[in-house]
């Protein structure tokens, strides 16, 4: 643990007050603070997230309910593209399954894991609020579905 | 309000929900996540009622009752849902029912004894989450953990500690901490596990279990008995389960001071009464030449010294019962030549003699203000009352604490007067209220009583505490606005002079102006108020020499705090007869040692923080030979043809009592870097006997803010010299969020000597500067080897 250096940028400290001016209470700001911060770092890993705590003055415990909540924060490095997979239920039933393995054949990676190159991630999600189009992936801030396995080559090849 | 609930019409004043309700028209609905001492969250679906005009089922703990409502809570359909959610928690938990801890009072055992179908549909298939947690006493088995999450909500709402949390979602979720880290460790600070146990009470599965009292004992087995704590002075009740002659499990109960919580000490603390290290027969000869002795002839040594000595005095210890203190005090006043009594760790007290205020005064408070030092460690259940009043009642609360003890963060206001400036702050605060807000007060403040206290304007006392211009002003306005303000104070080293307690009351009477004036106040040991109305504070009157000394429980060699002229006067003392439990450093000095039973051995009572006094039961037995303090007394006495007599020895006024304690306060002088702030020693001699308490002691470091330590260029681990007035000590220094940026915290271990002697130093400049340096490389090597 060392006290003198920072992970967190000035640049990234400076975004953050800007946001706690807009929030009576800083901790109200933690959704928006955590995207910000791991827009600015890759990831909330450990190292960040100390850091993030003491600027937010707010428990760890609770930083951490939230990051590990939701699937779009990460607390390992990251792909330059992530690819997230709905496994709910509608999108189970339309063989999710079959998407995670054809990105499996093409990329070689399951999820939590990244491609060698720093490409891709892969991660699981538990809803991207499509399931009229199940079975439903994203790519970054893109959503694609109903997928069928044979189009995620093509799919991918545009990243 | 009018319900109907299973036919049963009941009318209630609302807000209520039906579950509440429901119970008390005598109806019984099974829950699991809902616990009466944390918020609800509705996540266990066990508690589902129907209601006539809602076409859905409804949790009976999330809704609230509404007039002309009609409930039903037991129908096919309900019987049908509870089943299946038990089913759905059974096939998530290994039922480990014979081996499993909570055995017993299990609430899911219980739960599906009452409710389950004969049969589960689906698979066993519990969850991959075994945890290995190395810290100490809390285990966590996280298979059987059923996510109702109230051990989450205990943590964090009742001990404000937060270092559980419910990580995940779906059907990953579970019960962690932040990285899976254990408990306890850096990457918790500053929210750290505290071994409250209070996570371990409240699940209602055996998820959360004590490390150490695995398999030492069912539930039901062996004998259940109440009793009182035996440390600090909050005055928590416990229960205390014995089997075959061992001390097997303690659990808070129900009390008026703790409502049913305890900290680590109650609960894991009172291990030490099963030390086989304990004394069981006298001793006799001095330093490492004490042999056992049978009961005569070690009362014919005492027997004779006593009557051959000139002067005596009785030191007591505040930890003994008021009934052994008014014991020592009948064979002070009866049997000794010249015979005083006094108790140590009393200092202040005698002001407090007699009052009471409950803790429950803090729910009818409006305001709440806190003068003291790191409840969190030593006395958390002070701070889990006072933050759970400020939840129910919205009070505010200010805080008056130099160290991030988890209550300055939660207060409105927080002011952290640096080192000793506590006195000087309060002062500061009753010289505004009388002179500015005298109107709205009841009585006027005594000018003779303030004229003691350096400082006066605020403007100056601010500047001597660092504080922000003003913080006086804004302090005793929010004081002053305030109807009921409840007085919360604690004993630290920050208040040498002990003149907290009087400052303390005397504000309490300038704003009740009732007369009684008294905070809830906490001394240093279980029973200083008891003490403090029975005998003269220590240390003793410097004149003369001591002939004989006799220490009954008091260990002031061990505890070296503040208690340098008392360990000047054993060291003195022509003779020095000891009753003791263990072989303290004082017992070690005596000629004669007595053996004494513990807590759990006697009957008796302790006088709490809230000025009650709460009875000790018998638990177990002591070994064979070892009486109480009366019996062992009343034999010193018959053998020398007396007897003890109640009323010998004037109450509260012995023969060379010193006078009360001057209120001092010392300013803090600015120009050096740091300002030292002096810990209490937590781990007296019984919590060491605890062999796995050893990871929470501090260790031989010193603790600084990590800014501090970044601006010197110094990191945890490195070596430092901490130099104040003419004394200097060499440790480790550890990065410690909790200590105030510009000051430095001694954690104080009465094992460690050194620091023990720095911390004592009674020639230590004034506000107690301090400079903190960096070993060099060679001098480093040094301090290290000396350190060994
Ligand atoms: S023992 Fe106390 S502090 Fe530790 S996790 Fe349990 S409730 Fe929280
Ligand atoms: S560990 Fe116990 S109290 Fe905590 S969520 Fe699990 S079952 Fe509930
Ligand atoms: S808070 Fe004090 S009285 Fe209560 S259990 Fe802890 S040490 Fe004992
Ligand atoms: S007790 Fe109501 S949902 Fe758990």
């Amino acid at each position: 643990m060392s006290a003198n250096v920072q992970v967190i940028p000035e640049s990234t400290r400076e975004r953050l007050r800007e946001l706690f001016e807009r929030f009576p209470r800083k901790p109200d700001a933690l959704l928006t603070a955590l995207y910000i911060v791991q827009e600015d770092c890759n990831n909330l890993a450990s190292e960040v997230l100390d850091e993030l705590a003491a600027v937010m003055e707010m428990p760890k415990s609770i930083m951490y309910e939230v990051v590990t909540f939701y699937h779009l924060y990460s607390t390992k490095p990251r792909g330059r593209n992530i690819i997230l997979i709905c496994q709910n239920l509608c999108c189970y039933l339309r063989s999710s399954d079959e998407i995670y393995q054809a990105v499996y054949e093409e990329l070689g990676i399951r999820p939590g894991e990244t491609t060698e190159d720093g490409r891709f991630t892969l991660e699981t999600a538990e809803c991207l609020a499509a399931c009229e189009r199940a079975p439903a992936m994203m790519i970054n801030e893109k959503t694609f579905g109903p997928v069928d396995p044979a189009q995620v080559k093509a799919i991918l090849k545009k990243y | 309000m009018e319900v109907t609930i299973d036919g049963k019409k009941i009318s209630l004043e609302g807000p209520v929900t039906v579950l509440e309700a429901a119970r008390r028209a005598g109806v019984d609905i099974p829950t699991l996540c809902w616990h009466p001492r944390v918020s609800v969250l509705g996540a266990c679906r066990l508690c589902m009622i129907e209601v006539e005009g809602i076409n859905r089922l409804l949790a009976a703990c999330t809704t609230q009752v509404s007039d002309g409502m009609t409930v039903l809570t037991d129908t096919p359909q309900l019987r049908k849902v509870r089943q299946t959610m038990l089913e759905l928690l059974l096939c998530r938990h290994p039922l480990d029912c014979p081996t499993c801890v909570k055995g017993g009072e299990c609430e899911l055992q219980e739960l599906t004894y009452r409710h389950s179908a004969p049969e589960n549909r689906f698979p066993e298939n519990p969850g991959p989450y075994a945890v290995t947690d190395p810290s100490p006493f809390v285990e966590r088995d996280s298979e059987k953990c059923v996510l109702c999450r109230r051990c989450v909500r205990v943590c964090r709402e009742v001990r404000g500690v937060t270092v559980l949390g419910a990580m995940e979602r779906g059907y990953h979720k579970r019960v962690g901490t932040y990285f899976q880290q254990p408990l306890n460790s850096e990457f918790q600070e500053p929210y750290n596990c505290e071994f409250c146990g209070a996570c371990i009470d409240i699940c209602p599965v055996g998820a959360l279990n004590s490390k150490v009292r695995k398999f030492r004992g069912r539930t039901w087995e062996g004998t259940t008995t109440d009793s009182v704590c035996p440390f600090c002075s909050v005055g928590c009740l416990l229960s205390l389960q014995v089997k075959e002659g061992e001390l097997v499990r303690t659990v808070p109960r129900e009390g008026p001071n703790n409502e049913d919580q305890a900290c680590f000490r109650g609960r894991f603390g009172t291990d030490y009464v099963n030390a086989t290290s304990r004394i069981i027969t006298p001793l006799l000869g001095r330093n490492g030449s004490q042999a056992p002795a049978d009961a005569d002839e070690a009362v014919r040594f005492a027997a004779e010294k006593i009557a051959g000595a000139r002067r005596a005095e009785m030191i007591v210890s505040s930890g003994l019962t008021g009934e052994e203190i008014e014991a020592a005090g009948e064979f002070a006043g009866a049997v000794l030549p010249g015979g005083t009594l006094r108790a140590v760790d009393t200092l202040g007290l005698e002001e407090l003699a007699g009052a009471s205020r409950p803790w429950e005064d803090l729910e009818k408070a409006d305001l709440i203000v806190v003068a003291g030092q790191d409840f969190t460690i030593f006395e958390p259940v002070a701070g889990v009352r006072i933050r759970v009043a400020c939840g129910k009642t919205g009070a505010g609360l200010i805080v008056l604490d130099p160290r991030d003890a988890l209550l300055g963060g939660e207060a409105g206001l927080w002011l952290r007067p640096p080192g000793e400036g506590l006195s000087l702050l309060l002062a500061g605060l009753l010289r505004t209220l009388a002179a500015s807000h005298g109107d709205r007060l009841k009585a006027a403040g005594d000018d003779s009583f303030l004229a003691s206290f350096p400082g006066g304007e605020n403007g100056e006392v601010e500047k001597q505490l660092g504080l922000p211009e003003g913080s006086v002003e804004d302090l005793a306005r929010r004081v002053a606005a305030s109807v009921r303000v409840v007085f919360v104070g604690h004993r630290g080293w920050y208040d040498p002079e002990g003149s907290v307690p009087s400052l303390l009351k005397e504000l309490d009477r300038l704003l009740s102006g009732e007369g009684t004036g008294m905070p809830l106040y906490l001394g240093r040991d279980c029973n200083s108020r008891g003490a403090a109305a029975a005998a003269a504070a220590g240390p003793p009157p410097p004149e003369g020499a001591p002939g004989l000394v006799l220490l009954a429980g008091a260990d002031p060699l061990g505890t070296a705090l503040p208690g340098s002229p008392l360990a000047k006067r054993i060291s003195e003392a022509e003779t020095v007869i000891v009753f003791d439990t263990f072989l303290t450093e004082t017992a070690r000095a005596a000629d004669v040692l007595f053996p004494l039973p513990t807590f759990a051995e006697k009957e008796g009572s302790f006088t709490s923080s809230s000025g009650l006094s709460q009875q000790l039961r018998q638990a177990m037995s002591p070994p064979p030979g070892v009486v109480s303090l009366r019996k062992t007394l009343e034999g010193l006495a018959s053998s020398l043809g007396k007897s003890l007599s109640p009323g010998s020895l004037p109450k509260g006024s012995p023969p060379g009592a010193a006078s009360p304690v001057a209120p001092g306060g010392k300013l803090p002088s600015a120009g050096e870097r740091f300002l030292v702030l002096r810990g209490i020693p937590i781990a007296d001699h019984r919590i060491r006997l605890v062999e796995e308490s050893a990871p929470l002691f501090p260790g031989p470091v010193v603790e600084a803010h990590p800014a501090d330590l970044a601006a010197l260029g110094l990191k945890s681990g490195d070596s430092v010299r901490v130099v104040s007035g003419g004394s200097e000590l060499v440790r480790q220094v550890k990065a410690d969020l909790k200590t105030p940026p510009g000051q430095v915290h001694l954690p104080c271990d009465p094992a460690d000597a050194e620091m023990a002697a720095f911390v004592g130093e009674s020639e230590r400049p004034e506000g107690w500067p301090a400079t903190l340096r960096k070993l060099a490389g060679l001098e480093r090597a040094a301090g290290e080897s000396k350190d060994q």
